[in-house]
């Protein structure tokens, strides 16, 4: 049954096409979560303060609660569900966080990872500046953020041409 | 869902944009950067959100014969910053545009959008402003033009921002942008946009006011005209030392001269535009 303000909306989850109906004002965050399933995008403040929420959309780092899926449709989401390798092992940004004490309870990580993986597509070898500069977005209240920024040097350093996943660009 | 249920239409040209717009209750979403959040704090109700993001009528980053600049108004923020020609033609302007929020909001946020919401401490609204720009407003019922300084905010129901004309900026000038903000990338307090030109002396405008920029003029600048490297080197000098004297010139213009202004505020509106003003004056 579709109510009158309801949108449906296809996009490419992860490489795998996604299509449902929603209510018009639901947002990307909540689309991923809500239809599509994937409960690793965490939704904080909703108003684009603290960056849990953050995806790439079309291979940009976007809020997803600043997005309307409806804005999505016909595009390219990655989640951090898409981070993973084909056999199932950890993104380099993802082994960085676990050896470098980069999460603690984890609220924050999805967002950090995929801000980091942005910034890394566009400087592979970014400075601690740069890092900071870029994740000054994203809260994190465990970390205090030493590990997070060392764990995305670490990945920079050692993996130098981070793989798309879903095929984004 | 926190926001209050509307309808959602994607419009498929600026024809059908305009129309849809025309309807009751019916909000233009760009980037939703601005609109979103005022969404979810039920700010305001519209019946349709008509997203206009996609238009190619409002995709254009381009430069007229004069040297200006037309910018579609739903051309991003990041889209902006990542162009060499605009970097190296309005420095200033790119240089503030990129203290907006963060890149993820960046990449979404659109030079329209920000102009058209009004929002105070914003960015876009007062660097067009002391650039002199022009916004193309349209709706069902034709087109007008306006300042920018004065559009911020101040659009009616069925008007759409559909382009912002940055003229040239002159020789010997240069833009620059300073602000107070509790964190990097927060909306600021209180932020200046200043430019300075050899022999026209200096132009501001203060965000964090009211709705819209505060706009102030003061002083002559003069200098020796020579080579490129002089040009700047002059601009640098004059502004080394008539900084402090020009701000505070200037922030007197904004507060107002009357006993009465806040000297609290004048003061640190003067440490902002002596900030931007050795800012602008710092070679490149």
């Amino acid at each position: 049954m579709s109510a009158p303000h309801d949108v449906t909306v296809e996009v490419r989850v992860n490489g795998e096409p996604r299509r449902a109906t929603m209510d018009a004002r639901t947002t990307l965050a909540d689309a991923i979560r809500d239809h599509f399933d994937l409960p690793g995008t965490h939704v904080g403040c909703g108003e684009g303060a603290c960056g849990a929420c953050t995806v790439l959309l079309d291979g940009e780092d976007v809020r997803g609660c600043l997005v309307l899926a409806a804005q999505a449709d016909g595009r390219e989401v990655t989640t951090v569900e898409g981070l993973e390798g084909a056999a199932g092992e950890l993104h380099p940004l993802q082994r960085a966080f676990a050896e470098q004490h980069a999460l603690q309870c984890g609220f924050c990580t999805p967002g950090m990872l995929l801000t980091a993986l942005a910034l890394l597509r566009e400087h592979p070898d970014p400075s601690e500046a740069q890092v900071r500069e870029r994740l000054g977005g994203n809260l994190c209240r465990c970390t205090g953020y030493r590990g997070i920024v060392a764990a995305v040097r670490a990945a920079a350093s050692t993996e130098p041409d981070p793989p798309t996943p879903g095929g984004t660009p | 869902m926190s926001a209050p249920p509307f309808a959602y239409a994607r419009a498929a040209s600026l024809d059908d944009a305009l129309a849809r717009l025309a309807e009751p209750g019916a909000v233009p979403l760009a980037g939703g950067q601005g609109l979103l959040p005022r969404l979810h704090r039920r700010e305001l109700a519209p019946s349709t959100l008509v997203d206009v993001g996609r238009l190619e009528e409002l995709a254009c980053l381009q430069w007229t014969g004069d040297g200006a600049l037309r910018c579609g108004g739903a051309v991003t923020l990041r889209r902006m910053e990542g162009d060499p020609l605009l970097r190296e033609r309005l420095p200033g302007l790119v240089a503030a545009l990129g203290t907006v929020g963060t890149a993820a909001i960046r990449n979404r946020a659109t030079l329209g959008g920000s102009l058209a919401q009004g929002d105070p401490g914003a960015v876009p609204a007062a660097m067009l402003a002391v650039a002199g720009a022009q916004a193309e407003i349209a709706s069902a019922r034709g087109t007008r033009s306006a300042r920018a300084a004065a559009v911020a905010g101040s659009l009616q129901p069925g008007e759409l921002l559909v382009a912002i004309e940055v003229p040239a900026p002159p020789e010997d000038s240069a833009d620059a942008w300073a602000e107070t903000a509790t964190r990097p990338g927060d909306r600021a307090e209180l932020g200046a946009a200043v430019r300075v030109a050899l022999g026209a002396g200096a132009a501001c405008a203060v965000a964090g006011l009211s709705r819209r920029p505060v706009l102030a003029a003061a002083g002559s600048l003069s200098g020796t005209p020579g080579s490129d490297s002089e040009h700047s080197g002059t601009l640098a000098r004059v502004l080394r030392e008539g900084a402090e004297s020009m701000a505070a010139a200037l922030a007197a213009t904004v507060t107002g001269r009357d006993e009465d202004s806040d000297p609290d505020l004048r003061g640190v509106l003067a440490a902002l535009l002596r900030r931007a003003l050795l800012d602008a004056g710092a070679p490149a």
